[in-house]
Formats: structure tokens, C-alpha cells, sequence
């Protein structure tokens, strides 16, 4: 039921907290009605209060990672190339090993049990 | 005027006069629902910006392709390797296994709820435990060699220490150490046989002491199940890397708990992660079929490891000891091997009559190993 002579400010609803309503001689009202104190009405509210601490968190979380130091990927590029050439001889996968290094080349030994 | 406090209500008109009534204090719900709408309205915007700030400074270092600076790098040959163990012994499929630092001992657990550990060398069984549950998604050696870690569906991670005594029933000794609130989908020792690194179906990772229980650190930050961990080389530090179905890569420090890097390119669930040899970069391995390597000091995604013909998941990926050579493990069966610099693959290895599900390289890159669906494991050199 909207009296006559005002205005609804803001999107009315059942569960919403109360709307805001402008006369027209400019005062500003909102109706007091049960709706206002319901357990949706608060539920509506911790859920949006619950949606801004993730969206606080998330925006503290991206300005973190906005903070970290970069380097090029022209040298970060070089530095991994290096490691695997200066490893590249120990690593028996990649170049073999000599005949009777690698315990998994030789045919398996029988256990006496 | 939005905040006002009291307001007055008309309650009608008297002769042509509206008679006012001042309302007591009014709550401040009214005024802080517009307030909260206003400021999330506000951090979303922020969040966009910092979002595309964040590729933007990513981008300005992005200057060449790791496989243009390896150009001059020598091409490498052919590899011969095959298969030069198979372990027979699990009942169903093949989830997890994992190395002992001996280089000759492995963990493995599978579907039908058992743990086996072997001698690849020998081929020998010499423990097994059958846990509780089904679906044993992981399971870890402990540093010293001697207990090795499991969990799964059972939504826990135990401690199983293991008795030189082969008859002796390693079931009762079991000591459950973490509890998350879905499956347990992976998990590591840490330097010690002290403390367990898990990742879970909640969402979570979590560091646990062994010996108490108790939950030493908590790490929230993915949207979706976990599914993979990998801990950095030690001498890099304490930070460990988990990707999970959110298609995010996050990179953790261990201490504080906070997330301190990101990566979102893949296009599906990310279900492996390993840390190349120096701790500079880690690679991933995902359902939508490609590897990934990214390094952390350029914060950026280098290189793509895909091919037109390879339209099948990725479930597992380790590096060679060099860190030259990237191993990963397809739901199409088979062993892709990619020179990780150049890009390019340079093998791939047939055997498995079932998804390989599993792949690590041992301790000293001799051999690596791979668990698979058709419930065995095989050893590769």
C-alpha cells in the first residue's frame, strides 16, 4: 500500500530493510514494519557482510601479489637453462651412466629365500 | 541524508497541519546496507583493477620465450628406456606411490584400499597394510624410511611406522594425524619425519605434527578441491606450491600461511605439480591435456608443453634430476618425455594397459617410476 504524495527512493521488497520514501514537501521517511527485524533481514545482512570480508580479503590478497619483485624472463630463462646444463651430467636419465652404474639396467638378481 | 538517525513520521494531517512524530534512534541496518552495497560495489572494482595491473606488470618482463633462449642449447637424441620392473600385487587401480631416499624402496597405494611397500630392485613385497577405506589417493615415504604415510576417502592422513619385523601387523601401530573435512588427495613429509604437508577435497591444505596431531598451520586460498602438493628443494626455503580443480597453481609460505604467488592459465583441473631441481620454477601437469612450467622469480607462466595429438589428461609430472627433461603421465596411457627448454617432446613411452596415474623420478634420477589404473607399477630406465 503506497500513500499517496511520496516517492520510493529504492526497490521495494518483503525482506528488504525498510525503503526509503521522499514527500513532497522534501521530508524523508521510511516505514517501521515487522519485516524489518526478521531473521532474513539480518541473515541478508551477514551474508552481505560476509561476501565484504572475502572481497576485502581477496582485494588485501591481489595487492599482495601486485607486490612481488619480478625479474625479466630473458634471465630467469638463462638462470633455469644454466642449472639444467651444469647438471646434465649427473643426471642419469638424460645421459646414461656407465654399464653397471645404473642397478635398474642390470637384469635383476634372484633373492634366496 | 541518507543517515539520518531519527526521522520523523507523519501521521497524518490535523486541520491542514502534518503533525510530526520524532522516531527513537533508529538501528543503523537501514544505513548499512546501502553503506555495504556501496563498498562491495567498490572492492570489486579494486579487484578488477588490481587483477589487470597485476597481468600488465606481468607482462613488461615478458621479453622472450624460454624455448627462444634455448636455441643455441644442443638438440638431444634418442632415449632408450623402457620398462625394467613391473610390480604385481595391488587388486585395483594404482593411485599413488612414492620413493624412499634409499633410491630402491616405494610406497604404493591403490583403490582396493591396500598399501604395498616393494623393493624395486628385487621386485619384493615387504609390507603391506590394508587400510580402513578405499581409494587411497596418497601416500608418502617418511624421510628416514621408516613409516610411510596414507590416506584417502577416509578424509585422514596416518602414520603407519614400519617394523623390521615382517610378520608383525603394521595396522596397530597406526597413527592418525590429519583430519580434513573431504577427501585427502596428497601428502608429503616435510624435512622430517615430524611433520605432514596434506592436501584435501575441502578446499585446504594444512601442515600437522606428527606426533601430537595437532594442526600446526592452515593454508586457505583455492576455490575448489585440491588435488596435488609438491614441498620446494630444501635449500630454497620453506614454501610449498598445491594445484587444485580451481585451475589455480598457489604458492604458499609455510610459515605464515599466506598464499605469496598465483597462477591461473590452465584451462581444467591441475592435477599434478612438481618443483624443478633449483626451486625456481615449478611444472603442472592438467585435464586440458597440456604441462606448464612457471618460474617464480618472473611470475609468470614460460613454457607450454602440448601437442595437437595429445588430447587426453595429464595426471602426473616430475623432472629429471637436471631438471632438463619433464616426464608426464596421460590418461591416454602412455609417457610423454619434453625437453623442458627447448619445448619440445623428445619420447614416448608404451606399456601401461590403463591410465598412468602416477609418475616420480627416485632420489638419485636413475629410473623413474609410474603407477597406472591397470594395477601395476612399473619401473622405467
Amino acid at each position: 500500500m503506497s500513500p499517496r504524495g511520496l516517492t520510493a527512493l529504492s526497490g521495494v521488497s518483503g525482506h528488504s530493510p525498510p525503503v526509503w520514501f521522499q514527500s513532497l514537501d522534501g521530508l524523508f521517511f521510511f516505514f517501521l514494519n515487522k519485516e524489518y527485524f526478521s531473521p532474513q533481514t539480518i541473515s541478508n545482512n551477514m551474508t552481505s557482510n560476509s561476501n565484504l570480508s572475502n572481497m576485502r580479503r581477496l582485494v588485501e590478497q591481489l595487492k599482495l601479489e601486485a607486490s612481488v619483485e619480478r625479474i625479466k624472463v630473458s634471465q630467469a630463462a638463462a638462470e633455469l637453462q644454466q642449472y639444467c646444463l651444469q647438471n646434465a651430467g649427473k643426471d642419469a636419465l638424460l645421459v646414461g651412466v656407465p654399464t653397471g652404474s645404473n642397478p635398474f639396467r642390470e637384469p635383476r638378481s634372484c633373492a634366496v629365500v | 541524508t541518507r543517515h539520518l538517525k531519527t526521522l520523523a513520521l507523519t501521521l497524518g494531517n490535523c486541520h491542514g497541519q502534518k503533525i510530526y512524530m520524532r522516531s527513537p534512534p533508529i538501528p543503523e541496518m537501514a544505513t548499512q546496507e546501502v553503506q555495504l552495497n556501496e563498498t562491495l560495489a567498490h572492492l570489486k572494482t579494486e579487484s578488477e583493477t588490481l587483477k589487470s595491473k597485476l597481468e600488465e606488470e606481468r607482462a613488461k618482463l615478458h621479453d622472450v620465450e624460454l624455448h627462444q633462449v634455448a636455441e643455441k642449447v644442443e638438440g638431444l637424441g634418442q632415449f632408450v628406456m623402457k620398462t625394467r620392473r613391473t610390480l604385481k600385487g595391488h587388486g585395483n587401480k594404482v593411485l599413488c606411490m612414492d620413493w624412499c631416499k634409499d633410491k630402491r624402496r616405494i610406497v604404493s597405494s591403490s583403490q582396493d584400499g591396500k598399501v604395498i611397500v616393494w623393493d624395486a630392485f628385487t621386485t619384493n613385497k615387504e609390507h603391506a597394510v590394508t587400510m580402513p577405506c578405499t581409494w587411497v589417493m596418497a601416500c608418502a615415504y617418511a624421510p628416514s624410511g621408516c613409516a610411510v604415510a596414507c590416506g584417502g576417502l577416509d578424509n585422514k592422513c596416518s602414520v603407519y611406522p614400519l617394523s623390521l619385523d615382517k610378520n608383525e601387523n603394521l595396522a596397530a601401530k597406526k597413527k592418525s594425524v590429519a583430519m580434513h573435512t573431504n577427501y585427502l588427495s596428497a601428502c608429503s613429509f616435510t624435512n622430517s619425519d615430524m611433520q605432514i604437508l596434506t592436501s584435501s577435497g575441502d578446499g585446504t591444505c594444512a601442515l600437522w605434527d606428527v606426533e601430537s596431531g595437532q594442526l600446526l598451520q592452515s593454508f586457505h586460498g583455492h576455490a575448489a578441491d585440491v588435488l596435488c602438493l609438491d614441498l620446494a628443494p630444501s635449500e630454497t626455503g620453506n614454501t610449498f606450491v598445491s594445484g587444485g580443480c580451481d585451475k589455480k597453481a598457489n604458492v604458499w609460505d609455510m610459515r605464515s600461511g599466506q598464499c605469496i604467488q598465483s597462477f591461473e592459465t590452465h584451462e581444467s583441473d591441475i592435477n599434478s605439480v612438481r618443483y624443478y631441481p633449483s626451486g625456481d620454477a615449478f611444472a603442472s601437469g592438467s585435464d586440458d591435456a597440456t604441462c606448464r612450467l612457471y618460474d617464480l622469480r618472473a611470475d609468470r607462466e614460460v613454457a607450454i608443453y602440448s601437442k595437437e595429438s595429445i588430447i587426453f589428461g595429464v595426471s602426473s609430472v616430475d623432472f629429471s634430476l637436471s631438471g632438463r627433461l619433464l616426464f608426464g603421465g596421460y590418461n591416454d596411457y602412455t609417457i610423454n618425455v619434453w625437453d623442458v627448454l627447448k619445448g619440445t617432446r623428445v619420447s614416448i613411452l608404451f606399456g601401461h594397459e590403463n591410465r598412468v596415474s602416477t609418475l616420480r623420478v627416485s632420489p638419485d634420477g636413475t629410473a623413474f617410476c609410474t603407477g597406472s589404473w591397470d594395477h601395476t607399477l612399473r619401473i622405467w630406465a
